[in-house]
């Protein structure tokens, strides 16, 4: 007997402990104390303070801080080339982060070198420029050896909680070039999303395809969706044509021949009216051949795209325009006509440029998709759904205090109705929740508003074994059984009636995780360790504290 | 067991105006069913739905749309001091590229018209396509549900049993959507997967006192199952109520508490645990009792 209660207690303990460790990195008091980083924020945003001095106006200082997971970044990118723009957003992330601590930033021209790097911000003192980094909870106060052991990961928060974009797109069979296979077009539209992304420079971003030509996109925290959706739909084909005619109507145009020529338009702008253009239907070069693509500014100061063509296209590039300098080359993307310069001079090198017509977020999306390589097929969205941070905040807010209130009820309605044994139960639901949030953690699940609420719902329906074992202790113990025998009696009966109601209650949840996606899994997943952890502490823990409790001379009276 | 028939009544009197109701009114469906958008702003000023309105019938103008701004529905959210809207409109009948374009329009006009406080809280298009699947997935998702429910309770119990469960189970399931139907609550996913939880704790009720009469059954020196049936709903009524007081009591505070995103879900449970309560004690057993009839030892 001695012995089995002590395995119990160990076993209570572990998980005890198990989902302390779990929990704490991810509770308020934890921050507040340590001002940890979960790996989402760690993306990009100054972690240690490592060097500062004050300007020689006095007014702006420069401070040099540590990039975490930069060299990891880095290596994904691979092309040394790109790095520059993994950087630049890197940067602006954490002058962001700055700037939302209440930072002036005020020189922007980052320096970084193997991780470093060095903003000057406005009017700090080096305290103050600590204090930010601080305030920001943007660094670690454990040493290193301490963090290290603590798992860093925090409790994942869905979309609806952190706000982001939820983007379900569908892959247009149509427009699949006919040699191509529908699965290769959506495997290769996956791999050019994800490079896209990467390069804008978005944490944590989740892009799978699904039910054969969808691709489901997540993307967390996101400020600028329009943006972003406007980065993951633009086929970004680019393809150079000759002109042969052009005219304000498609009617005032040339008759074309079919085969060998298409007409295509030139959008208007508020300055410039729409063109329509007749084109040679094979095109010279296109962005199969582009070695590189980055924003730069001409010498007005307006952004322009700057082409740099491999070898191959090069040499096309040198032989079009070598032989029809005097005509237009027309520059296409996605059939839509960009542009249609004059050639000037034969163009050797294979360097070209994009000009005019956009703004500067316009030019570095249209660098972005430009190196990432076009899509093989163009994009329906059929869902697109976008959780601002505020919503997201309020939604914690309002789950948190509904939650408070709700286990308050609930634990005073048990000790006011089963006393000492009411509160061993309103200890084993805290347990319970503990061990959920732990478990989540511990399997990266999502914690989602519907999951919170699935969680207080546990917290409501967590006491139902124990109320059941407590009815039927107290049903035995009115039939003259001894305080010892009773309670026995009451976990012995109860048992099969527990799991029974349980399996079939885990069985609709296991459906609902199946069938159900986003919030509604994290719904399942919640109620489902609710569910499980349930019969561990309502069984396993309380009996142990009856047991404990319970002998001796305790034994002669029950209080229930 | 005496006034069965009365519950019967009752019960049955409630499923044939439920299923009136589902028929009639039908569901109030979100736009995770049928498609459509929502936009949930807040203005910077105070603002109405004329005034919403009119700004579409300018965007209207301005943009080719392919609804009209009368077909949309604007909601003034509580507690949002007329500043803040929850604007639906519906979706295109086809899901094309061009839709994806409107909305952004729709979105950066109404912006530009009347400025948000802030980023907009939550903006959602659905097209057609996914409605309908969504659809036919939470109707194979339920019937999974209860066929696994049953084959789970027929191998614990007796047939007889598991049908008295799965009865209790289809009848708070249209009770349910009808009240669901009658308040013309917004049935979106989530309001889906509270009807779906209620299917696993309607039938976890029932389970208690099927368990108890299994029990007693056994130990009866009494050969009326009326007898044997009244006195397991009569030992687990403690738990019953209970229970389904603590539960209530969590399901309250989020009702109240949990915010405009969760509050068809915790609507649909609250409605859904009284009569599932309800169902468990004064139907689910009676049901046995009928097939069963009242001699014991007759089916096993």
């Amino acid at each position: 007997m001695k012995s089995k209660h002590s395995v119990k207690i160990i076993v209570v303990l572990a998980v005890l402990l198990f989902s302390l460790f779990y929990t704490l990195p991810s509770t308020k008091m934890w921050d507040n104390a340590f001002g940890t980083i979960s790996p989402a924020e760690q993306y990009a945003v100054p972690q240690r303070l490592l060097e500062y001095s004050a300007g020689d106006d006095g007014a702006s200082a420069l401070i040099k801080f540590q990039v975490d997971r930069m060299a990891e970044i880095f290596n994904r990118v691979k092309d040394p080339a790109r790095t520059d723009d993994v950087l630049n957003n890197v940067v602006d992330t954490a002058r962001k982060a700055l700037v939302d601590m209440g930072a002036e930033v005020r020189v922007f021209n980052p320096d970084y070198v193997n991780g470093n790097v060095s903003l000057r911000v406005a009017g700090k003192s080096k305290d103050e420029a600590q204090a930010l980094l601080n305030g920001a909870r943007l660094y670690s106060k454990l040493p290193l050896i301490v963090t290290s052991l603590f798992p860093r990961s925090k409790i994942t928060l869905g979309l609806d909680l952190k706000g982001g974009i939820d983007l379900v797109y569908q892959v247009d069979l149509n427009s699949i070039q006919e040699n191509d296979s529908i699965t290769d077009a959506v495997s290769r539209s996956v791999e050019i999303i994800r490079n896209r992304i990467d390069m804008f420079g978005i944490a944590e971003p989740s892009i799978k395809s699904q039910d054969g030509n969808r691709i489901r996109i997540q993307l967390p925290g996101v400020k600028d969706p329009e943006r972003v959706k406007q980065l993951i739909q633009n086929t970004a084909m680019l393809q150079f044509h000759m002109v042969k005619d052009q005219a304000l109507t498609a009617a005032q145009l040339e008759p074309i021949s079919p085969e060998g020529e298409i007409v295509l338009m030139q959008p208007g702008t508020n300055r410039q009216q729409a063109m329509w253009f007749k084109l040679v239907r094979k095109p010279e070069v296109t962005g199969r051949d582009l070695k590189y693509a980055k924003v730069s500014f001409d010498d007005m100061g307006a952004p322009i795209v700057h082409l740099e063509f491999n070898a191959e296209g090069a040499a096309k590039f040198a032989q079009v325009t070598g032989s029809h300098i005097g005509e237009q080359l027309a520059i296409v993307l996605d059939n839509k006509v960009h542009s249609a310069p004059v050639i000037q001079s034969r163009i050797t090198g294979g360097m070209a440029q994009i000009t005019g017509r956009f703004s500067l977020e316009e030019a570095q999306n249209l660098a972005i998709v430009l190196r990432a390589g076009a899509l093989p097929a163009s994009l329906i969205a059929l869902e697109s759904r976008v959780v601002g941070p505020t919503l997201g905040q309020e939604s914690i807010k309002a789950g948190w205090s509904a939650g408070i209130i709700g286990t308050l009820l609930v634990l005073l309605f048990m000790a006011f109705f089963y006393k000492f044994c009411g509160i061993l139960a309103d200890m084993a639901v805290l347990f319970n929740t503990l061990i959920i949030f732990a478990v989540l953690v511990f399997f990266g699940g999502t914690l989602t508003l519907p999951g919170i609420a699935g969680l207080i719902l546990t917290i409501g329906f967590a006491v139902d074994a124990n109320v059941i074992i407590f009815e039927r202790i107290k049903e035995e113990f009115r039939s003259g059984k001894t305080v010892r025998a009773a309670i026995n009696a009451g976990f012995d009966r109860a048992f099969t009636c527990i799991i029974d109601s349980n399996v079939t209650t885990l069985l609709t949840v296991a459906i609902l995780y199946i069938f159900g996606s986003g919030p509604i899994r994290g719904f399942a997943t919640t109620l489902g360790v609710g569910l499980i952890a349930n019969v561990f502490t309502a069984i396993i823990c309380v009996k142990l504290a009856l047991d404990l409790y319970y002998s001796g001379e305790r034994a002669r009276t029950l209080s229930i | 067991m005496k006034n069965r028939y009365t519950f019967f009544g009752l019960s049955i009197t409630l499923i044939v105006i439920s299923i009136l109701l589902l028929a009639v009114k039908g569901l109030n469906y979100g736009i995770d069913f049928k498609g459509g958008s929502i936009l949930h702003v807040r203005f910077v000023d105070e603002s109405n739905e004329t005034k919403i309105r009119d700004t579409f019938k300018q965007i209207e103008k301005d943009r080719k749309l392919y609804f009209t701004s009368d077909q949309i529905v604007v909601q003034s959210v509580a507690g949002g001091q007329n500043r803040e809207f929850i604007i639906q409109y519906p979706s295109a009948p086809l899901d094309t590229a061009q839709n994806a374009e409107v909305h952004d329009h729709i979105l950066s006009d109404l912006k530009r018209m009347t400025p948000f406080s802030d980023e907009a809280l939550e903006v959602s298009n659905v097209g057609p396509t996914i409605g309908d699947e969504l659809k036919k997935q939470g109707l194979q998702a339920a019937v999974l549900s209860v066929i696994g429910i049953l084959l789970y309770l027929a191998y614990r119990f007796e047939f007889q049993s598991a049908i008295g469960a799965i009865i209790a189970l289809v009848h708070d399931l249209i009770i349910v959507l009808g009240a669901v139907s009658l308040i013309g609550l917004e049935f979106d996913v989530t309001v889906l997967a509270a009807v779906l939880t209620l299917l696993g704790y309607s039938v976890n009720d029932s389970i208690v006192i099927l368990d108890r009469i299994r029990e007693n059954r056994k130990i009866t020196k009494d050969n009326s199952f009326a007898a044997v049936i009244d006195s397991s709903i009569n030992q687990t009524l403690g738990r019953t109520l209970n229970t389904s007081i603590t539960t209530l009591l969590a399901l309250f505070a989020l009702l109240i508490l949990g915010g405009i995103s969760i509050k068809g879900f915790a609507t649909t449970l609250t409605i859904g645990c009284i009569i599932g309560t309800y169902s468990s004690i004064f139907i689910a057993s009676p049901v046995l009792f009928e097939m069963t009839g009242d001699k014991l030892g007759r089916n096993k």
